[in-house]
């Protein structure tokens, strides 16, 4: 009994809403300030060069320059002033390139990343609520496409389909990378299910689908922006990856595409043009490494709470 | 309700207790312990059977949904021959094939071919040599490259982030910052760099040069592995790299456990508290053995065709510049093949090394 008289005090303090998140952002801020400013500095260079890509100087990424006029192009240049990371095989500036890539690999992860999550929120958290054949059908399904080989079945579809479409590459891509994220949605509803407060709102006759997607949901929204952070890293690479040996999308310029074009034109050819694929690896691997850091800060975050 | 279900399970309880008396000549533990083991690997057996079966109906069906007639794809008719003629040839060929069948037929034929022939069909533009034995050709030298990486890259890279995550020390964290950068770097990437400085600049390596047969032979041999280095380094280095980062944050959250703060204070040294810290840490990293499989395949892929190292996947890249599609079909299905047995293996040794699973398989006993 005297355990609870601190419970009764403080349910008899005036907690609002704002002291919550007051109290919550202070204790975040005081553990991740590294992250934080890692994420701020993320979103800020990106800010800046979706900026960039839209006014003059950047926002052309097909226009070639010539060295005399409409004589002589300008192609393999050097790493100058005039092009800071030099030209590619038509005498396109390569810095204009890199930013646009930059641009449209993160657009093409943020879409699929969406896709794959709403997948793996719909099987994970339909399966628990409605039970019975649906939750078998859609347990079997992740059970059976989480030991599917994602990588060989994009080879081949994107062998077969011979259709260089971005929206092939994403929908390939999204269909096949759900399952894990689908599998631990699950296993989080189905220990939120047992809680109290579900079994509540069961007795006042809510209907199970609105349980699921008023009660639940918010409850597992961590763990659906973990999976959607870590899709969205995941996607942005396979789809390099895939680009980069020449069977991906061709209409979007990627960071991939690029490094399929260096690899095509700028490798053998020309001895050594390093700026050709240096600098989309590089921005590739930043981009994962700052989805991976933020990643793994979050998951700690849970684990913690968890304990 | 109640009374039924306590019904249903008392009525098991029995059959149990009826099976565990007849078998009273070796231990009864034992045998429970064996039969859900074997239990388990039927019941696994059966689940990978039919991941495989499905996998190989839709590798069946993608081809033929897509509306192109390979045949004419293939065999374009040379100037100056009669085309009435040149039609009847191609649809000789796809008798041959077994093409002109409606789709049920086909697909019934495959399955029937496959399971009792193993027979994948014939190769459209390899002088219809079979399938299987191009195949067959090409599996070693994915496996050489799938199978070192796989148990060097999970024994190193743990060792080395169970070290990490457990000392901390200044030295150690460089190293955990290394393999931070190394996880996130693209493997083709990666190939890539490699290749520029090591073939192209250094001309250390050969590179697109054709690969000889596996042979009992040193000259076969040595010229295999002068192909094989750069592929498999650039697997085991961002392998590795993966590994490393789980296992050190597994071993920080171990490091914390109260076993090892009670082991310090009785005076065990720190290495023995290491070793156990790092068999308990493992378990965790053995359960995630799956999903790296399944991507390991896939990155062997890709770094074949990045280094032209004729396994598997430079068979399936070749197969689609030609457009043959039962070889494509073909390498697939290999490739699907050994993901399940590779899967299987690694279920059913987890179940090995780790008891509860095993009493699990037979349901909550």
């Amino acid at each position: 009994m005297t355990k609870e008289i601190p419970y009764q005090e403080e349910l008899g303090k005036k907690v609002g809403i704002k002291e919550i998140i007051k109290e919550k952002y202070h204790a975040a801020m005081d553990r991740y300030k590294r992250q934080f400013i890692l994420m701020l500095v993320f979103f800020i260079v990106v800010l800046i060069i979706v900026i960039l890509t839209l006014i003059p100087p950047f926002n052309d990424p097909e226009k070639r320059y010539w060295v005399t006029p409409d004589v002589l192009l300008d192609n393999y240049a050097d790493p100058s002033l005039k092009h800071l990371l030099g030209t590619d095989q038509f005498g396109r500036d390569h810095l204009t390139r890199l930013f646009h890539a930059v641009r449209n690999s993160l657009a093409f992860g943020l879409i699929t990343g969406l896709i794959c999550t709403g997948i793996a929120v719909f099987l994970g958290v339909i399966g628990p609520f409605k039970g019975g054949a649906v939750d078998a059908t859609a347990s079997f399904i992740t059970n059976i496409a989480l030991v599917f080989p994602q990588y060989a079945f994009i080879i081949l579809i994107s062998t077969i389909l011979q259709i260089r479409e971005w929206w092939i590459t994403m929908l390939v891509i999204a269909l096949f990378s759900w399952p894990w994220a689908a599998r631990s949605i699950r296993s989080q509803v189905l220990t939120l299910k047992e809680r109290n407060f579900i079994k509540v709102s069961k007795m006042s006759a809510l209907k199970n689908m609105r349980i699921a997607f008023t009660e639940v949901l918010p409850n597992v929204l961590p763990y659906i922006l973990l999976a959607f952070i870590i899709f969205l890293g995941g996607a942005i690479i396979t789809e390099a990856g895939i680009a980069m040996i020449g069977l991906g999308q061709q209409n979007w310029l990627t960071l991939g595409l690029m490094l399929n074009q260096a690899v095509e034109y700028g490798w053998i050819f020309p001895s050594f043009s390093y700026w050709l694929w240096l600098p989309p690896g590089i921005c590739l691997m930043l981009i994962v490494l700052t989805f991976f850091i933020i990643q793994s800060s979050l998951s700690k975050t849970f684990e913690q709470r968890k304990v | 309700m109640k009374l039924t279900e306590m019904g249903i399970t008392e009525k098991k309880e029995n059959k149990e207790q009826e099976t565990l008396s007849k078998s009273s000549e070796k231990s009864t533990i034992k045998k429970v312990i064996s039969n859900s083991f074997l239990h388990m690997a039927i019941k696994k057996a059966i689940f990978y059977f039919v991941v495989f079966f499905i996998a190989i109906s839709i590798a069946f069906l993608i081809p033929r949904l897509v509306s192109v007639n390979p045949l004419e794809y293939i065999y374009v008719r040379p100037p100056g021959t009669d085309p009435e003629a040149w039609q009847e040839h191609i649809k000789d060929l796809e008798e041959y094939l077994g093409l002109n069948y409606p789709l049920h037929v086909q697909y019934a034929n495959f399955l029937k071919s496959f399971f009792f022939e193993f027979d994948l069909g014939q190769s459209m533009t390899r002088s219809f040599e079979p399938v299987v034995n191009i195949v067959l050709k090409a599996l070693p030298y994915t496996l050489m490259l799938v199978v070192p990486v796989l148990v060097l890259g999970f024994f190193i890279g743990n060792g080395i982030g169970a070290r990490t995550g457990y000392t901390q020390s200044k030295k150690d964290k460089v190293f955990y910052y290394i393999f931070l950068v190394l996880q996130v770097a693209p493997f083709f990437w990666m190939g890539y760099v490699l290749l520029d400085i090591f073939v192209l600049q250094l001309n250390w390596f050969p590179w697109g040069q054709s690969v000889p047969l596996w042979a009992w032979d040193w000259a076969a041999i040595s010229t295999i592995f002068d192909h094989f280095w750069l592929p498999f380094v650039v697997l085991l280095i961002t392998n590795i790299g993966g590994w490393a980062t789980g296992a050190h944050a597994l071993m920080v959250y171990e490091k914390a456990e109260d076993y090892i703060s009670y082991g310090r204070k009785l005076g065990f040294r720190d290495n023995t508290l290491r070793k156990y810290a790092y068999r308990n840490s493992m378990l965790p990293q053995f359960t995630g053995l799956n999903l790296y499989f399944n991507g390991l395949i896939g990155a062997t892929l890709i770094t074949e065709i990045i280094f032209r190292f004729p396994g598997l996947g430079y068979t399936m890249i070749r197969a689609f510049q030609a457009l043959d599609y039962a070889l494509i079909l073909g390498t697939f299905i290999v490739t699907i093949l050994v993901v399940v047995i590779g899967n299987y293996i690694i279920d059913m040794s987890y179940g090995i090394l780790d008891p509860r699973i095993r009493v699990g398989g037979k349901g909550e006993a």
